[in-house]
């Protein structure tokens, strides 16, 4: 039998002696339009806010301290769980930072399958992000169209790893699998129809006076505030700062691709929104010219998927299974794991909702000595702080929408 | 005899019992479609089954009492709503011949009572004890004082334009003529209808993703079943109301009759469909600026085009 005066009572059932006229909402963590686990400790005066604070820590598992008890790449596939919305961009950053501890070299079409898989999981998270920002405000007809499509993507990246949310399909030193025959033709099929269902979810929002309205001069974030609260990704582009890194310091063979990196000066809602549909443009153009890039690759035979260094990197399978010192190599890289020299690394890479940097301090063992996340959206919830007051309730999940945090990488 | 059949089967408790399951399905499956997706369909020819084994299943669910309130009065408020939500179908003339409730003034009954049933709501919003029900009462009640004014002030046109407050009489008196003359009060009517039905865009009091479910939140079990009851009825109400007053009711193309009269109802529940699926959600503010700043003085200049267009067209007042 359940006593239910016994339980302690939830902190917003404590009443407070209180003498002024705010009312303390509790907002989250569990929550609709919470985003996962975000518990907002909003002060009301009515419906305005008067105070915000965030409150994070509801999903923490321990990843980075997970990490210092696991060879490097055991924690690949933990890496998934950080965002788990655009899996490969942490799988990613991960194989970037341990390869430039190393110093690895990755082979040419390698690199071109990853921005592959870069961008599809760009493309799906700002589908995501479009999904549930429509159903936050409302809009629920947009919310099913825009899943219809991460579907499709959903469906080609299962083609490729297997699995559809937690991917781990990128491995330290390049890529386990050569992408299936009709890769490419799927891809191809999804981008060609692309502009078209993005003129729906236009048609249905862009000049849609409700939309507007929810939408213009609500959360708008200046520039020095934008960069005082480390804002970065479309969040940092829509108020007016140019800053993609993608651009500033190319990794993979995103200085060989032509894209644009959107910008706007407004840093309202409506402006992330314009920048994160023009940004799923931009990824569609870079996702055209690596399928030519692929098909170049596929005419100088480079079929290498994994960099050549037997220290660190395993042999190709038919090695391990044909000769003896691979296989000896093998055995001791899985059962022992590799060891990187000692020193410390971090790696920013530009994932779809901001800087996503891995600092890896290694002390020469198999395990890293720290690892350390540096996760867009954690930084993007610190702005609530400063960014909600004076807005009202309606607006906050608005505004929560536009930043766009995912609350795996946030508590990691 | 006749009195208990009309309080049993039509247009009383059973009536509205299957009007609640059809609409709902209904709803779900124009939903659907417009949402290029399938909706229900595993129970029952096209998923009809669905919300019968919905409604039974809640009806059936415990009904969970919070902590802190009166539990009398709140689980007296569910049976409240619906029976005010029940009263207007007496009023209103289903066929030529069944009025349960005939009344010379029976506009006047239809509004009023379409016009407390938020009242209701807001109580529970008030008595849950849960301050996502707390801001959904406070919310209802501002979103009932700004859409009521323009309501009343469109369900008046009718009555001067037929100088009756009798719905029969107006609907005798409909025509093609005075379809047009109320065509402006219609459609403000109509925006009114979506504010106090709280549809979207004004499904403010319940934004889900803003306070959970506004005042439904600790609802649950039979209330709940009730709660839903009363606002699907109420959607009848007011639906009904609307083609009585403006669409001619009854009246049909060949013949006069209730089929008819159900016919203009679904339209109008189609058209609330696709305004749900194209727009968002608007704020309170911009509520109430849409309402006081557009709406009510739109509703005045109706009110002077009814009387202009009845001395041209009606010889006088």
């Amino acid at each position: 039998m359940q006593h239910t005066n016994r339980l302690r009572p939830f902190f917003e059932n404590i009443t407070f002696d209180r003498d002024d006229n705010e009312l303390v909402l509790n907002f989250g963590p569990q929550h609709p339009s919470a985003h996962g686990q975000l518990r907002l400790m909003l002060h009301l005066q009515q419906e305005q806010i008067v105070k915000a604070h965030p409150d994070i820590g509801y999903l923490h598992r321990g990843m980075e301290k997970m990490a210092e008890n696991m060879i490097y790449n055991e924690f690949m596939p933990t890496t998934d769980r950080m965002d788990y919305i655009a899996s490969s961009a942490n799988n990613y950053g991960f194989a970037l930072a341990v390869e430039k501890l190393i110093g690895l070299e990755v082979p040419r079409r390698a690199k071109v399958i990853r921005m592959m898989l870069l961008e599809i999981n760009r493309l799906m998270s700002h589908l995501f992000w479009l999904a549930t920002t429509a159903l936050d405000i409302g809009a629920m007809t947009v919310f099913l169209y825009a899943f219809r499509e991460r579907e499709y993507l959903m469906d080609i990246i299962e083609d490729y790893c297997g699995a559809r949310l937690t991917h781990a399909a990128i491995r330290i030193g390049g890529v386990p699998l050569d992408i299936q025959d009709d890769f490419l033709y799927d891809l191809k099929v999804f981008l060609n129809k692309l502009p078209e269902n993005m003129k729906d979810y236009e048609d249905l929002l862009d000049t849609n006076r409700i939309w507007q309205m929810r939408m213009e001069n609500v959360g708008t974030i200046p520039t020095d505030m934008a960069l005082s609260w480390g804002c970065s990704g479309p969040m940092l582009r829509a108020s007016g700062v140019e800053w993609d890194i993608r651009k500033e310091e190319p990794y993979e063979l995103y200085d060989e691709v032509e894209f644009n990196v959107p910008v706007s000066d407004k840093g309202d809602n409506y402006a992330r929104y314009k920048i994160y549909m023009a940004e799923m443009r931009e990824s569609a153009k870079i996702l055209y010219q690596c399928i030519d890039m692929y098909t170049q690759t596929e005419k100088n035979n480079q079929t290498e998927l994994m960099a050549h260094a037997p220290q660190y990197i395993s042999a190709p399978k038919l090695n391990i299974m044909t000769q003896n010192y691979s296989l000896m190599q093998h055995f001791v890289l899985v059962t022992q794991g590799m060891r990187p020299p000692v020193g410390e690394v971090y790696v920013p890479t530009e994932s779809p909702k901001g800087e996503l940097g891995y600092f890896i301090n290694s002390q020469g063992g198999p395990y890293p000595y720290r690892l350390k996340l540096r996760a867009p959206s954690f930084w993007h919830t610190g702005v609530l702080t400063d960014l909600l007051p004076g807005h009202y309730i309606p607006d906050v999940v608005s505004i929560i929408g536009t930043t766009n945090i995912v609350f795996g990488e946030i508590d990691r | 005899m006749q009195t208990l059949f009309n309080i049993v089967v039509f247009p009383g408790i059973l009536y509205i019992l299957a009007w609640t399951v059809l609409l709902f399905w209904f709803f779900r499956k124009f939903m659907a479609a417009l949402h290029k997706r399938v909706g229900p369909s595993f129970n029952g020819p096209m998923g009809t089954y669905q919300t019968l084994f919905d409604l039974s299943k809640l009806l059936t669910k415990e009904s969970i009492t919070p902590k802190g309130v009166n539990p009398y009065l709140f689980s007296l408020m569910p049976l409240l709503a619906l029976s005010i939500a029940i009263l207007p179908t007496a009023l209103i003339p289903w066929t030529p011949d069944i009025t349960v409730a005939k009344s010379s003034y029976g506009l006047l009954g239809l509004v009023v009572l379409i016009g407390i049933e938020p009242f209701i709501l807001f109580l529970t919003g008030f008595g849950s004890n849960n301050k996502y029900s707390f801001l959904g009462g406070i919310r209802i009640l501002t979103q009932m004082i700004s859409m009521e004014t323009s309501f009343f002030l469109a369900a008046l046109s009718p009555a001067i334009l037929f100088s009756t407050l009798n719905l029969n009489s107006i609907i005798q008196q409909s025509s093609w003529l005075s379809f047009a003359i109320l065509l402006p009060g219609f459609v403000l009517y109509f925006i009114a209808l979506l504010g106090l039905l709280e549809q979207p865009p004004f499904n403010i009091p319940d934004a889900e993703q803003e306070i959970v479910y506004g005042f439904y939140t600790e609802y649950s079990g039979t209330n709940y079943f009730l709660l839903k009851v009363s606002e699907f009825s109420e959607f009848m109400a007011v639906f009904a109301g609307a083609v009585t007053l403006f669409l001619g009711g009854y009246k049909g193309l060949f013949f006069d009759g209730f089929s008819f009269l159900f016919a203009k109802m679904l339209i109008v529940a189609m058209i609330m469909m696709a305004i749900r699926a194209s727009t968002p959600r608007i704020t309170m503010k911009q509520m109430l600026m849409f309402s006081w700043k557009y709406l009510v003085p739109l509703s005045l200049v109706n009110i002077a085009w009814i009387m202009i267009a009845k001395i041209l067209f009606f010889g006088g007042m």
